[in-house]
């Protein structure tokens, strides 16, 4: 009888052979090589990546979203299993939990629930004294950290050669500290307006945990640390240059001796756009100057940017000479069908021609063929 | 002068005026005037004001969950005086978090919202069960239950409480929908009564359902 265990290990190795073998022997080309191509202009196809939350990997590949959050192993098979399902050609697994995983080695206690993302019911920090006490913990060993390390061992030790280019996450400092004075109560909105002497310590504390973090990062072969961030995508452009912007530039000068480069969450605020380039940061996740369309703040205007936006900002990346990425929200998969997703995808790209398409997380539950819909449209782009 | 109070309430929800507005509201009504008028004119159009601002995107989140909690300390002090006014409220909802949802930000919005336009909404929290919507509702006599699902998963819950309600309420209890995990097809489908896409929003489709 063979363990478990060691079925998932050969479903990990079985998985990254049919990969290699499909990309080698079908396409004649291999991801790494396709995504360099695009990245210099002279790409046969669009390479993908689809920031299917692990959430929908996990009830794709049978696991539950709890399995995926505390098991290294299935996290790593379940999202291979859909690079493989949709060809892609990154390997960047998202843990649902990445938020908390941080937060989880200072003390924060996270929840599992079943079909739907993991959160931190209570707060650790309540006001100054408790911030006080606070200590930067052993990021190697803390919380949900071993896990998290197990993930990048695995990736770097069987993965690595197909997907030599793999990002991580983790919450930037304000997202970090809205974990620590607990996200749910939305405790640190009010803080921005009524205590912000606490916010600020809270992050300076946060970016200390970050660094930590970030030194182990670069043992298992990670470069690019991207600081994400959901609650800070709600703040207004004066406090994200007061509250985050400080503390992430912190960070990017804390690790740039160790080679590492560090690119955060997109915050669409056209009047800060110029002071985040003059400091050599980017308003998208790559630390590359870049023109970035999307809804994501303005959903009830759609899910997808109106043409007129997606125009607008192609000829403004034109004009300044940066790349044009768009982002639509991820449940737009969820909502439309598959003829919608066809058609949307190719007045797009009749209108600006071949660009970086992206979509925030696809939910739980988005039928598989509205996922095959949008990767076949963006594929046949470059066939016609 | 009894304009003078109600503007600096007003002002004080826009402004986020947190420390002000007990004192403010106490002072309100030493001068006599009505807890419903003051809510109905001071803070219920200073949250007017933020959540239009909020919405056109000159304000941000932070402001609107200030404005919220002033509203809602602000309540605190009003609500005991609404009682013996015997003031009439705009409508009564019982609102919550479908079953299996634990997010409740935006159902927080919306019934901070809903109250400070002078609804009474009994909040029924979290994963609240589709029997539980419907039990409160005869309970409070509600003229609308108000739920909410965050997530594509437990959005057809949403269903069950229409259909609960459809089945067992007595006279015209209507059900709003939202959430960010539902849109207007979607609420049109499972035949929702309204949806809202947001917190002001449902003010409005609350007051068209009553």
């Amino acid at each position: 009888m063979v363990a478990y265990e060691e079925l998932l290990d050969r479903e990990i190795e079985w998985t990254v052979e049919k990969i290699t073998a499909y990309f080698r022997d079908i396409e004649g080309i291999m991801p790494a090589e396709r995504i360099q191509k695009f990245d210099g202009g002279k790409a046969d196809k669009i390479p993908l990546s689809l920031p299917l939350s692990d959430e929908w990997g996990a009830h794709y590949n049978g696991f539950k979203i709890s399995e995926i959050c505390l098991e290294a192993k299935k996290l790593v098979y379940s999202h291979l299993n859909v690079c493989w399902r949709f060809k892609l050609e990154k390997w960047g697994s998202v843990f649902p939990h990445y938020y908390q995983l941080g937060p989880s080695a200072v003390g924060v206690e996270v929840e599992f629930p079943e079909d739907g993302p993991p959160m931190s019911p209570r707060e650790i920090v309540n006001d100054f004294s408790d911030v006080d006490r606070l200590r930067v913990p052993n990021m190697r060993t803390g919380g949900y950290m071993p896990y998290h390390w197990e993930v990048h061992r695995i990736w770097k030790e069987k993965l690595s050669d197909l997907y030599p280019s793999c990002t991580t996450q983790v919450p930037g400092p304000f997202d970090f500290a809205a974990q620590l004075r607990g996200i749910q109560g939305m405790k640190i909105y009010t803080d921005v307006r009524k205590n912000r002497g606490l916010v600020k310590e809270l992050c300076g504390f946060s970016t200390d945990c970050i660094i930590e973090m970030a030194k182990i990062f670069k043992e298992y072969g990670l470069n690019i640390l991207f600081l994400s961030g959901a609650a800070v995508g709600h703040l207004a452009p004066d406090d994200f240059m007061e509250l985050e912007f400080p503390y992430i530039l912190k960070i990017r000068d804390s690790v740039k001796s160790k080679g590492m480069l560090v690119s955060h969450f997109f915050q669409k605020n056209p009047e800060i756009q110029e002071e985040i380039y003059a400091e050599g940061m980017t308003l998208m996740g790559i630390p590359v100057p870049m023109i970035f369309t999307t809804n994501y703040y303005y959903p009830k205007r759609g899910y997808f940017p109106s043409m007129e936006d997606i125009v607008k900002g192609h000829q403004t990346a034109q004009e300044k000479g940066y790349p044009h990425m768009i982002c639509f929200l991820g449940q737009w998969l969820y909502d439309t069908s598959a003829g919608e997703i066809r058609r949307t995808i190719m007045r797009v790209f009749d209108a600006v021609g071949p660009v970086s398409i992206s979509t925030t997380n696809v939910p739980v539950g988005t039928p598989v063929e509205n996922i095959d819909a949008y990767t076949r449209a963006v594929r046949s782009l470059t066939m016609r | 002068m009894i304009e003078n109070i109600i503007q600096a309430i007003k002002e004080c929800v826009i402004t986020g005026e947190y420390d002000q507005i007990n004192h403010l509201c106490r002072e309100a009504l030493k001068q006599g005037i009505l807890a419903y008028e003051i809510i109905m004119k001071g803070i219920n159009e200073g949250m007017k004001v933020v959540g239009e601002e909020y919405e056109s995107g000159k304000r941000w989140l932070p402001d609107l969950i200030l404005a919220g909690e002033i509203m809602e300390k602000g309540m605190a002090v009003l609500e005991p005086k609404l009682a013996t006014e015997k003031a009439k409220s705009r409508g009564v909802i019982v609102a919550g978090s479908v079953a299996g949802d634990v997010h409740d930000i935006g159902k927080n919005l919306v019934i901070a919202m809903l109250r400070g336009t002078g609804f009474n909404v009994i909040d029924l929290g979290i994963n609240v069960a589709a029997e539980i919507f419907l039990e409160s509702a005869g309970e409070h006599r509600a003229n609308i239950v108000a739920a909410s699902a965050y997530l594509s998963t437990t959005a057809p819950e949403l269903r069950e409480v229409i259909q609960l309600v459809r089945n067992y309420a007595l006279g015209s209890v209507k059900v709003l929908v939202g959430g960010a995990a539902v849109t207007q097809k979607f609420a049109r489908d499972i035949g929702a009564d309204g949806w809202a896409p947001d917190a002001l929003q449902a003010v409005k489709v609350a007051d068209s359902l009553i």
